[in-house]
């Protein structure tokens, strides 16, 4: 017993009932309560014993179904080879640089999970907790960080658009930022990453810069110690073929023929031709042959089942694993060394422009086809880019460059997407039209003035001192304008004057001028075959001049106007012209090769579709092409002088409104039994004969084999008069025929 | 030399009680937290370790102040609540609703401190009422008046569960207090009615009380299957606790170590319990809080004083409240309310305040009158005697 003190007293005796403490009443009271405890408790046990032994098997099954997920493993993707088998583009190691989430604990809480919620929860919602937590993140702090991040957040809410709760979130680690600068990628994106990667899997490395070349590389990992966390992950990255020029300089081998890669949208999935059984989250081809053979490239993912936490982080070992198939190579009609060859010559013959008062010249295209199916040998734009550097680390900010040049437009692809005015490649359409419309005979003489003169306006020959007849092959050897102005002008009249088709138009689109061309990569545009509905949409038909008039059509004739056409358009018709009529379809893939070398599947060309053209216009044509190379008369016989294989072809010197000449040359060889068609233009650069013939050249040469060495000697034998080779220069026979 | 005399009094079951509940949510915090905070598995649970010390620390001077002194200092407890009640509402929101003051090393609730103030402001008005013969609808206007300013401020934060226990609390003593019957049973059906009014009438006349969320949970509760954000939580939770089984899963397994419980080491704390634990685990925490209940009531009517014992049943009716209403909402029968579990969820505000209150119900147990000093008839045992009469203070009339 204690004694009675301040703060302890012994129990003081009841009080008297005055003061009111009933304790019987208000034991009775509290029995009441007692017995509703035992009652609500009651309740939760009998809940608790339905839900853990009654149901216990659905439940456990729900749960089992939830801790466990399937993880795609991404299948390699498979190399595009060229006819030949080498490696156009192909997969390389690459190295990443990543952080190592165990040494930034808070950085990944700071960065990291956002918000947990249900995932169909609203945006403005996900905005608003995005903020509270990052608010809340911030509050943990101590008071002088506090600050600082407070202040990025309101930074973040005032200025941006775009709602990073994460924002700042690698401010109290100075080295980090350093670490940016040094891989090369920004402090934001450096945030994005770890926030994306913190919500996916962080126990793995966190990857903040992907792919950076071998410079970045050494020098973190010289100073590793700089920055702690540092770790340099490997990983695989599409290798892109270069090419060293004759200047010494490796450039990318055909970068618009691949197209990008990146991540399927929802939209892709739905196309299930293109992305055969894609899965989200695969990365597929968005254009170009990357595209179009994305189901062969792409390879099937594999698969681990492992049992993960709901943010989709590793918890236990793997249940079940499914290795990845990686994907097939695709095979392409592509020969490496005629694409490098139209490559480098593209880029010879503008600085040949630009050498030769045609300074404008900056841009340019070639294509060659096999005229027999519509393989695509080459096909080179310029200018280019470099692919790897649009896959790399900064390439959102280098597709903008790219993007923001309207001037050079490099991401163009002008082989199949550059519109031109097709000038006087386009007079062999004149011809086959007006011999069709029964306008004229394929043997028909016609003057070569100097001008026509048609409704008083006056169209010009380019040869302004030339007054005489000519049949077509001389016309075309010698590119007469005003021939073809007749033939335009007799096209107009045989328009039929109840609104049905004219001649011309008519003929040039079932030439496939006008429309797609149909290649398997796609990507090209359908260009411009003006006629009298063309006009009406385009200038209205309230007013008398604005209807298809004899100018429209002698215009056209010679490929002017507002014609408009893809150097694919005209090797199309050049091919059609070289294999006797018949329409190829152009076509780079030509087989899928698995992984073991087995070929499993071939791509066969479509049949040509065959084209109705009198047989005589059609030879005549022929031989007005090979005089135009072969003849000492033609426009091209100074580019093609002493080139040992029998070459036919049509410049072009297209006018275009506000811009220099655009120089064409498209031709094929051999002449006899044509295996290829080159067509070349340069923007701006003057002559066809002069610009261009000389660049079909250099790629016939790689082609067929020819060294520029023995063209050298046998110019020098035929100058010397003492050249009999095969089938070169003037063809004595036809000179008698002619002159007959 | 009085100390030990308080503590030779103190109803050690009762502290056993509470112990092994603070062990069991210690044990199922930190089994679900170690992947929550990356490269620190002991981040929460130690932080969950020094509150729980805190609150021993905070409950065992509750112990050893005598409560007459609460007479005296109440309005100065009310005061300095509804002061810290009206300063949150000046700091920025945390999850829509505004409920903590940021502090260096911890985030202040008041809003839980005036869970226990509540208790000891009613309980010392309540006696009053009792002393000066207040009965009936005199005794509840003078509770409701004490009791409207903190209910309305924390209504308004909102945290409509803590303004739910501030009633209960204020009902529980009214009805120890000996208020008629029939007067409850009036402010039962005015209770109903005001959910009716709430959630039925107000809407449907474009007049919404509660917050969107808070009608959403009504909602979910509702129609558990209809997937908003509230019944998703509500599901997992019935997963978790279903797939414990009889003998429960052991620790750190899928469905709440995982994570796909969100706020499974706060309000959804016991669902880790029932995963973990099972059956078996659950039910014991259900019967230990079942006997906390028990030992505090038994305190009630033995309390040297009106106050003492109206403390005592407050504590009573907070530490039902909240474990009724926090673990049915777990187990899917109530709706989803922000009220933690009493020992077990993590948290400073609220660890602190329920070991406090239960140091205010061992304070008033120890200074109890013994047993046997009753007279017979409280207890419905009645004439039965027991102890040594000499220990105990003469009997009255």
């Amino acid at each position: 017993m204690g004694e009675p003190t301040r703060e302890y007293e012994p129990p003081p005796p009841p009080r008297p009932p005055g003061d009111g403490f009933d304790r019987d009443r208000i034991a009775r009271r509290m029995a009441i309560l007692g017995a509703v405890a035992i009652g609500l408790v009651a309740i939760l046990v009998l809940r608790l014993w339905s839900l853990q032994v009654l149901d216990v098997q659905r439940y456990r099954a729900q749960a089992v179904s939830n801790g466990l997920r399937s993880i795609s493993v991404p299948a390699p993707r498979g190399q595009i080879l060229d006819a030949q088998g080498k490696v156009l583009v192909g997969s390389r190691p690459a190295n990443a640089v990543a952080i190592d989430p165990t040494r930034f604990p808070d950085l990944l809480v700071a960065c990291g999970r956002d918000v947990a919620g249900p995932p169909d929860l609203r945006d403005d919602d996900l905005r608003a907790l995005r903020i509270s937590a990052a608010v809340t993140a911030a509050n943990a702090l101590g008071p002088e960080r506090r600050r600082a991040r407070i202040a990025v957040i309101d930074r973040q809410l005032s200025g941006g658009t775009e709602v990073r709760a994460w924002a700042g979130c690698t401010d109290d680690h100075p080295q980090l930022a350093e670490l940016a600068r040094d891989a090369g990628i920004t402090v934001a994106s450096m945030e994005d990453a770890i926030h994306e990667a913190a919500s996916k899997a962080p126990f793995d490395s966190i990857v903040i810069a992907e792919d950076v070349n071998r410079a970045v590389l050494f020098f973190l990992k010289e100073r590793a110690a700089l920055y702690p966390g540092l770790r340099i992950v490997e990983g695989a990255a599409r290798d892109y073929r270069t090419v060293r020029g004759a200047d010494g300089v490796r450039r990318p081998m055909a970068p618009h023929l691949w197209g990008e890669l990146a991540e399927v949208s929802s939209a892709q999935m739905t196309d299930q031709v293109t992305y055969r059984d894609a899965e989200p989250g695969d990365v597929v081809g968005q254009r170009g042959v990357e595209r179009a053979f994305d189901r062969y490239l792409r390879g099937t993912n594999g698969s681990l089942e492992r049992r993960v936490n709901a943010f989709g982080d590793p918890v236990g070992p793997i249940v079940r694993s499914e290795a990845a198939k990686p994907g097939d190579n695709v095979r392409l009609t592509i020969d490496i060394g005629v694409q490098a060859a139209a490559e480098s010559a593209l880029r010879d013959a503008i600085a040949y422009a630009r050498a030769t008062g045609h300074p404008a010249a900056e841009a340019g295209a070639i294509v060659a086809i096999d005229p027999r199916t519509g393989a695509i040998r080459a096909m080179a734009s310029y200018p280019g880019f470099d692919p790897a550097q649009l896959a790399g680390p900064d390439g959102q900010d280098y597709w903008r460059r790219l993007a923001a040049d309207s001037k050079g437009s490099p991401l163009l692809d002008r082989a199949l997407a550059g519109l031109y005015p097709a000038g006087s490649t386009w007079k062999p359409v004149t011809a086959i039209a007006a011999v069709a419309a029964r306008q004229a005979q394929p043997n028909a003489i016609l003057q070569c003035s100097p001008y026509v003169e048609v409704d008083g306006q006056r169209y010009r020959n380019f040869e302004s001192d030339v007054d005489e007849p000519m049949d077509l092959v001389r016309a075309l050897t010698t590119s007469c304008d005003t021939y073809f102005y007749e033939l335009g002008q007799r096209l107009y009249g045989a328009t039929p004057r109840n609104g049905g088709f004219e001649p011309q138009p008519l003929w040039a689109r079932r030439l496939g001028m006008g429309e797609p061309t149909g290649i398997d990569i796609g990507g090209d545009t359908p260009g411009r075959v003006p006629d009298a509905a063309y006009k009406r949409r385009r200038f209205g038909d309230d007013r008398i001049q604005n209807r298809w008039t004899s100018g429209d059509a002698i215009l056209q004739s010679i490929g002017q106007g507002d014609v408009e056409v893809t150097p694919l358009q005209i090797a199309r018709l050049y091919a059609l012209l070289a294999n006797g009529g018949s329409l190829v379809t152009p076509y780079i893939g030509a087989s899928v090769v698995g992984q073991d070398g087995t070929v499993r599947e071939t791509f066969e060309a479509a049949p040509g579709e065959r084209v109705p053209i009198d047989p005589y216009v059609l030879a005549a044509i022929r031989r007005g092409l090979e005089g135009a190379v072969q003849d000492p008369d033609g426009t091209a016989y100074a580019a093609f002088a002493g080139f040992p294989i029998p070459v036919a072809g049509k410049t072009g010197t297209a006018e275009k409104k506000g811009k220099r000449d655009f120089a064409w040359f498209a031709g094929y060889a051999p002449a006899s039994n044509p295996e290829l068609v080159v067509v070349c233009v340069i923007e701006q650069g003057g002559f066809g004969g002069e610009t261009a013939a000389p660049a079909v050249r250099q790629v016939m040469a790689r082609a067929f084999g020819v060294d520029e060495a023995t063209i050298a000697q046998i110019q020098q034998a035929q100058e010397a008069g003492v050249y009999d080779g095969p089938a070169l220069g003037r063809d004595p026979a036809r000179e008698a025929q002619r002159t007959d | 030399m009085v100390s030990r005399e308080i503590l030779r009094r103190v109803d050690w079951l009762l502290v056993a009680a509470i112990g092994l509940l603070l062990v069991i949510g210690e044990q199922a915090v930190r089994s679900v937290t170690q992947s929550d905070f990356l490269g620190d598995p002991g981040y929460f649970v130690r932080r969950h370790i020094i509150y729980i010390a805190l609150g021993l620390a905070l409950a065992a001077v509750a112990v050893l102040v005598d409560p007459r002194v609460y007479r005296r200092v109440f309005w100065f407890v009310y005061g300095g609540t509804i002061g810290l009640l009206i300063v949150v509402l000046g700091f920025s929101a945390v999850r829509g609703s505004q409920r903590w003051i940021p502090l260096p090393f911890f985030t202040l609730q008041p809003s839980e401190i005036g869970k226990v103030a509540m208790i000891v402001c009613v309980s010392v008005i309540l006696a009053d009422c009792v002393r000066r013969g207040i009965r009936g609808w005199g005794m509840v206007l003078r509770v409701v008046l004490v009791i409207l300013p903190p209910f309305a401020l924390v209504f308004i934060q909102p945290d409509l569960g803590t303004s739910i226990v501030y009633i209960a609390i204020a009902l529980t003593l009214l009805v120890v207090a000996g208020l008629p019957g029939r007067i409850v049973a009036v402010l039962g059906g005015i209770g109903v009615g005001l959910v009716v009014v709430v959630l039925g009438i107000l809407p449907s006349i474009g007049l919404p009380l509660l917050r969107p969320y808070q009608s959403e949970r009504i909602v979910a509760f509702l129609d558990p299957e209809g997937g908003s954000p509230a019944a998703y939580q509500s599901q997992q939770a019935k997963i978790a606790i279903g797939s414990g089984g009889l003998t429960g899963r052991g620790e750190g397994v899928s469905q709440t170590a995982g994570s796909f419980l969100p706020e499974h080491h706060s309000d959804f704390v016991f669902a880790v319990v029932g995963e973990d634990r099972g059956f078996a685990g659950a039910a014991i925490a259900l019967l230990l809080y079942l006997f906390c209940l028990w030992r505090i009531g038994r305190m009630v009517p033995r309390a040297r004083t009106l106050e003492e014992s109206f403390i005592a049943a407050g504590v009573f009716g907070m530490l039902l409240t909240q474990v009724a209403i926090n673990v049915g909402m777990v187990l899917g029968i109530a709706p989803t309310t922000g009220i933690p579990l009493p020992f077990m969820t993590y948290g400073g505000s609220n660890t602190i305040t329920n070991l406090v209150a239960m140091g205010l119900a061992l304070a008033v147990g120890a200074r109890a009158l013994p047993r046997d000093a009753l007279e017979p008839g409280w207890s419905g045992r009645r004439g039965v005697r027991r102890g040594d009469p000499s220990d105990a203070p003469p009997e009255t009339a």
